[in-house]
């Protein structure tokens, strides 16, 4: 079969080159040299045009896999901006939170306020004022740089997922779910070392509307109170 | 308009710099994810149980230690993504490393998440495929066509989420929200409170830019220009009232992949 002459990097074609061009019918060292190379890369080129080939079968079959992944990946987020069946399937295998809910500030614009307090129980008699965990403190840097943040957040959305749990669970259950064990535990470690292991502690959540000290407070829940040891 | 390398380019300077300044934040924070910490690995032990058998192993002093070198890994990657001169499969490398502890992050750490680390997710997959791919294929825009198509739903969505609020077509949302302690700013609520029509001419502006943003892709350069100055302007401002520091890199990064597919676009 005679050799492609448009593909310079058929092998046939590189041999012809080779023995038209032996190194040793020059007598120049360096014209010599000069073609030895040019034979060589020759003879190398149908490899990396092998590879270049591989290279670019790899990045289209990447290629596709991306619009693939990219596609449904983008239509769930379409679908899950809506409360359907299918979104709440997502929701539940979605462990990595990849499909956002867009909902900034609605479908409540955030016009409460929430505090955690909790106390502690010596005996009958001697129970300890309630104190608050301050959930929003502002340093002067606050626009810029806000570590609290992610604290406030978390904690808002504990208080969200017990609302949720207190529904959905009966009174003996709600105190083994996850939102219940993490601010119980809270409350706990707050209290710290003033608790004897006879103690007992509790803990409440409480919604005010509107500034500090601006309207009154009303308790949305109250934990049960549990023994120390 | 923008090559796909620059906007890629630009687009993982300015994610680098928001998930650097979340990572820092974290590490700070990393006591309430430690033992006596608000998310403290003991309490997750307790659900361990019922998340399945690899969040139980990664739970206890192994899995503080293990949350410390992710958070470092990340800041050092965030950085090497700012760099410049670098080649395109090294900033793959570390949108991928990035992108990969965000799902860890997102997997362990189950509580206050927030839109700018989904948003960063979604940057990061988007820019780790087009540095993977080279130059040569035609698919390598797609990592930044299905950015800037996220990033422009996502204020369409939260438009519409808006007008669908009564407070917000009110007008009495801004108000209602500054004037919070938790995520309030008492002197903007204050002056949100003298004059109302303030209030309700904001929180429609808000609605407004958000649900036309996705004409941006098709509009006059000048359109496109002012469509990404207010969208910057609205994260500027939840920043310093609310104190949603980390939406204003994460949403801006976005921008230039916008500005990319507006230009294979309208031209």
């Amino acid at each position: 079969m005679p050799p492609d002459r448009n593909d310079p990097n058929s092998a046939s074609y590189s041999e012809i080159i080779s023995s038209c061009l032996l190194p040793e019918s020059v007598d120049d060292p360096a014209t010599s040299s000069f073609v030895k190379s040019l034979v060589i890369q020759t003879v190398r080129r149908p490899i990396r045009s092998e590879e270049d080939h591989m290279i670019e079968t790899a990045s289209s079959v990447f290629g596709v896999m991306g619009i693939v992944v990219f596609s449904v990946w983008f239509l769930l987020t379409i679908a899950f901006q809506k409360n359907n069946r299918l979104s709440r399937l997502t929701t539940r295998f979605d462990r990595f939170t990849l499909i956002p809910k867009w909902s900034f500030f609605t479908p409540d614009p955030g016009a409460s306020n929430y505090h955690f307090v909790y106390r502690s129980r010596e005996d009958e008699t001697s129970v300890s004022p309630w104190l608050e965990l301050n959930l929003s403190p502002r340093g002067i840097l606050f626009p810029l740089w806000n570590p609290r943040k992610r604290y406030r957040e978390g904690m808002i959305e504990l208080f969200q997922l017990l609302a949720l749990s207190r529904i959905n669970c009966s009174a003996e259950r709600l105190q083994f779910t996850a939102p219940y064990v993490i601010l119980l535990d809270v409350a706990r470690k707050r209290l710290g070392g003033s608790l004897s292991s006879q103690a007992f502690y509790q803990f409440a959540v409480v919604e005010t509307r509107g500034p500090s000290g601006a309207s009154v407070p009303r308790v949305r829940f109250y934990s049960l109170t549990h023994p120390v040891s | 308009m923008l090559t796909i390398e620059s906007a890629a380019r630009i687009t993982a300077v300015i994610v680098g710099i928001g998930i650097l300044q979340g990572s820092l934040q974290l590490l700070l924070s990393l006591k309430e994810f430690v033992s006596s910490g608000l998310f403290d690995w003991n309490s997750r032990q307790i659900l361990a149980g019922s998340h399945g058998a690899i969040r139980a192993s990664m739970v206890g002093h192994s899995g503080s230690v293990w949350l410390r070198i992710v958070v470092i890994a990340r800041i050092v990657c965030s950085i090497a993504l700012i760099i410049p001169f670098q080649s395109n499969l090294l900033y793959a490398s570390y949108a991928t490393i990035i992108l990969l502890s965000s799902l860890f992050l997102a997997y362990q750490i189950r509580y206050g998440r927030d839109g700018s680390n989904q948003i960063s997710v979604i940057i990061l997959a988007g820019l780790a495929f087009t540095f993977l791919l080279p130059a040569s294929s035609p698919f390598q825009a797609v990592g930044l066509y299905f950015i800037a198509a996220q990033a422009l739903f996502s204020y369409f969505a939260a438009g519409i989420s808006k007008i669908s609020n009564e407070q917000w077509r009110q007008g009495s949302a801004l108000q209602s929200i500054l004037n919070t302690a938790t995520y309030g700013q008492s002197t903007a609520a204050a002056v949100l409170l003298r004059r109302p029509w303030l209030g309700g001419f904001v929180g429609w502006t808000v609605i407004v830019v958000e649900i036309i943003f996705p004409v941006a892709l098709v509009a006059p350069p000048g359109v496109l220009a002012a469509l990404l100055f207010a969208g910057a302007m609205l994260h500027l401002g939840t920043a310093v009232l609310i104190g949603l520091d980390t939406f204003f890199w994460a949403f801006t990064a976005a921008f230039p992949a916008i500005i990319f597919v507006h230009g294979v676009l309208v031209g």
